[in-house]
């Protein structure tokens, strides 16, 4: 009936705007626009695809890491990785992390990011921008490279 | 989320699991970014090559190749 393929339309395409990821994953191109939920006791590793023009993807703590941390690399573990990250702790002492020359690894660090934080990345096709959103000062970092 | 419970004879319904549908999770390449075609890809181990498709194209970002510069 014509109510039902309007409804399954719809929810592929919003089921296609967000994944909740409980364990390791290596996104693709297909991934391209989709938010990533980070949820699971036992943190772990999400790798981005090769960088090309346009291409973009968010990724929400869902599940505050508190054993280990979640990461977010690039596919070759070089430094793609360039962008700041925003913090609501205006009376930390320093400021919150950022990269320009470029970096390997985005990390929502154990017992210090908590749910609702984000990254958001987006690709010029040489390398991968972001800008991230913490509660806590030095919860998301990027490193490496 | 559907759920296949079953009507039991003495008219109650015994609950089973529910069973969850499968999800259809990829982003339609219809929706990827436009790119200019063809084009050069390079990388980093492998041969450069040239891809003619927006499919070809994708399924070498998603080998690791990169859009070779000035292509």
């Amino acid at each position: 009936m014509y109510e039902d393929r309007l409804y399954e339309n719809a929810k592929e395409k919003y089921n296609s705007a967000a994944k909740v990821l409980t364990a390791a994953y290596v996104a693709k191109a297909s991934d391209h626009g989709k938010t990533f939920f980070l949820n699971a006791t036992t943190e772990f590793e999400v790798k981005l695809p090769a960088p090309s023009l346009g291409l973009a993807m968010s990724f929400i703590v869902k599940a505050a890491p508190s054993g280990a941390n979640y990461t977010v690399v690039t596919h070759n573990m070089t430094g793609l990785i360039k962008g700041g990250i925003y913090s609501c702790d205006l009376n930390a002492s320093n400021d919150s992390d950022f990269e320009t020359s470029g970096g390997d690894t985005v990390t929502f660090v154990a017992s210090a990011a908590v749910a609702g934080d984000r990254v958001d990345f987006i690709s010029d096709g040489t390398y991968w921008y972001v800008r991230g959103f913490c509660t806590v000062y030095n919860a998301i970092t990027i490193t490496g490279s | 989320m559907a759920s296949k419970n079953k009507l039991l004879g003495s008219g109650k319904v015994e609950e089973k699991e529910e069973v969850k549908e499968e999800v259809k999770t990829k982003t339609p390449i219809s929706e990827l970014p436009d790119v200019a075609l063809p084009t050069w890809m390079r990388h980093e181990t492998m041969k450069s090559k040239i891809v003619v498709t927006k499919e070809e194209y994708y399924s070498a970002v998603d080998e690791g190749f990169i859009q070779a510069p000035g292509a």
